[in-house]
């Protein structure tokens, strides 16, 4: 199959896939409670004002025909506007996605450092130390929920040892010039040190608390994958060659188990992208998933409806980056 | 299998239950997981009031309360205890209930084929794509939250777990011969289902079973924690976390440590569980 076919077809399938998540979204968020015009207008509004803000939103029409205005909304990159901050949705989330950026790159680069190399270690070297503290670890970055690991790191490194920074938001410090919106790079582009290291160290303990828990499963997988590779005929065959074990598992085993590995590391990604509600609630971040559950509570349901979009997409996105990438690197994919 | 006596094989026999007795003590997820129920079952009796005032607010863990009060005064033990109950019913329920509506659905889906197994799964393939704790947030917040909608919420995004993980044990069985046989035997598509390919992949979705269990209570734990799960003061292993969390830093870590603690035993113990259940169908399998 030619690139472009392929690239065209995962596009496709993409735009279904995003149809559909649209479609229940707004469904869902469309019964919250509540006439959001009374939100915006307030509860001492007279009636005939609720009427036609009511109109002016919509919310008077069949629910199909809200949809399809959704729909025509979304198609002109409008978001909506959020009764709550009163702002376009676009410009919020424009405000608030580089802190869950930030935090979600961070938190996977740190995911793959610690989850890689020891599930590659526990697959060769069955019921050794490695492999119990593999099994340990990830056993417990699975189990643990994320909010309670992250209120016992801040607990322990905040509370008691006072290493860490209260969990107030992205920084403490001054915020670098806006560049790029990620106040760790600005600050290095502005060559601020303070302002980066106010910065960063906000982000260490999120950042971990997601990189236990996301790289948990990612050690299993790694593990599972490189015993299936080590035991497979053509490492067999390297071995019958002579080749030197370090040449085996670097030059002969890890290619095929990179491949699967970074499969889920994007699975990750996607996740991490869409903003981890829990996390950003725990340390204060104002990044996208904060913002829904702040909305959420408030019936605001424009941005929870562009959350979850965006989650999705990320999603999706991120998928087909790396299918595409499988596509180009590998050719079993190609048949 | 070789041996066959003639006594009804449902009910044990005494020598069965002494060994299932021993095989429990021995290993470790059994006998965690036994004791993570026996407490959810009796516990409640036992204890204290879990919504009383039992006098003095935000007392330390002392040999009179084990695990402190928090700020109205209630005991806390009493409250893990009670709390036990109840997130182990909703998650067992809502992982049953998943199964029951997943199970049947990739069965047929991977039996019959065609437009129809292809719907199934891109219908399960966007719910992946959903953030799916966002998702059971927007339901719980539109619906309001009460236990059979947090249960239909969490059951709901489980399904398709299994949906996908029967449809993939049941795809190489469907040319298989015995299915063929009972094919050639007239039975019927139903009969086919029930009788003779569920019974195959029963085990691999028993082990997923546990792991959903688990699954669901930290989804329930998550949805309280933001304020969208259980009422307060209902005692609830994750809104109890929440409710410490203003003191967890300043001194008063009890509130919020040992419900949360409670999370992660049984948790981590139904994981274990799930991958002893893999383990000991594997040996199983070995012995025969």
């Amino acid at each position: 199959m030619h690139l472009a076919v392929y690239v065209l077809r995962r596009l496709a399938y993409m735009l279904v896939a995003l149809f559909g998540v649209s479609l229940v979204a707004f469904v869902v968020t469309r019964l919250l409670p509540g006439n959001p015009a009374y939100m915006i207008v307030g509860v001492m509004a007279d009636e005939s004002t609720v009427i036609a803000v009511t109109e002016r939103l919509g919310l008077n029409l069949p629910i199909h025909e809200q949809y399809f205005r959704y729909i025509q909304q979304l198609a002109s990159g409008d978001l909506g506007d959020s009764w709550r901050t009163r702002n376009p949705v676009t410009t919020d989330i424009g405000a608030r996605w580089p802190a869950t950026i930030e935090l979600g790159s961070a938190a996977l680069v740190l995911a793959l450092a610690w989850s890689i190399p020891l599930g590659i270690v526990s697959a060769l070297r069955r019921r050794s130390f490695s492999d119990r503290l593999a099994n340990a670890l990830s056993g417990f970055g699975v189990s643990i929920p994320e909010f309670f690991l992250g209120m016992i790191l801040l607990l322990v490194f905040f509370a008691t040892l006072e290493w860490a920074p209260p969990a107030l938001g992205r920084t403490l410090g001054d915020v670098p010039p806006h560049t790029t919106g990620f106040y760790t790079v600005d600050a290095i582009l502005a060559g601020d040190w303070d302002a980066f290291k106010a910065a960063a160290v906000q982000m260490i303990l999120p950042a971990v608390t997601l990189a236990v828990t996301v790289g948990a499963p990612m050690v299993r997988v790694t593990r599972g994958f490189m015993r299936e590779t080590m035991a497979s005929h053509h490492i067999r065959s390297a071995r019958a060659l002579g080749l030197p074990e370090r040449s085996i598992v670097l030059r002969h085993a890890l290619p095929n188990v990179l491949l699967p590995v970074s499969t889920m590391g994007a699975i990750m990604y996607g996740y991490l992208l869409g903003g981890t509600v829990l996390v950003e609630f725990v340390f204060a971040r104002p990044g996208i998933g904060k913002y829904a559950i702040d909305s959420i509570s408030e019936s605001d349901f424009a941005p929870v409806l562009a959350a979850v979009l965006l989650s999705a997409l990320s999603y999706l996105l991120v998928y087909l980056i790396m299918d595409i990438l499988h596509f180009v690197i590998d050719p079993r994919t190609r048949t | 299998m070789t041996s066959r006596t003639f006594r009804d094989r449902r009910t044990p026999t005494p020598s069965q239950l002494g060994r299932l007795v021993r095989e429990v003590l021995r290993t470790p997820a059994y006998l965690s997981i036994a004791i993570i129920v026996l407490v959810a079952l009796v516990g409640p009796f036992l204890v204290r009031d879990p919504l009383g005032f039992h006098g003095g607010t935000l007392t330390a863990p002392s040999a009179e309360f084990w695990f402190g009060t928090d700020q109205f005064g209630r005991d806390i033990f009493a409250r893990v205890v009670h709390a036990a109950r109840l997130d182990l019913w909703v998650g067992l329920i809502a992982a049953a209930l998943a199964v029951v509506v997943g199970m049947p659905l990739g069965a047929l889906g991977a039996y019959r084929g065609g437009a129809f197994d292809a719907l199934l799964l891109r219908v399960s393939e966007s719910f992946q794509a959903f953030p799916t704790l966002l998702l059971a947030l927007g339901i719980v917040a539109a619906l309001g939250p009460s236990i059979p909608i947090l249960i239909m919420v969490i059951a709901m995004v489980n399904v398709p777990v299994y949906l996908r993980l029967t449809r993939s044990a049941v795809k190489p069985l469907v040319d298989s011969d015995f299915v063929l046989a009972a094919r050639c035997a007239g039975k019927s598509q139903a009969t086919i289902l029930r009788r003779h390919i569920l019974p195959n992949v029963s085990e691999i979705v028993f082990a997923q079973f546990s792991v959903n269990v688990a699954w669901a209570i930290q989804i329930l734990a998550a949805l309280s924690f933001v304020g969208l799960g259980v009422k307060l003061p209902t005692a609830e292993w994750g809104a109890m976390v929440r409710d410490g969390i203003d003191y967890m830093y300043y001194g008063q870590w009890w509130i919020s440590l040992f419900p949360g603690l409670a999370i992660l035993a049984t948790v981590l113990t139904l994981n274990y569980l799930s991958d002893e259940i893999r383990h000991g169908e594997r040996d199983s399998i070995g012995n025969r």
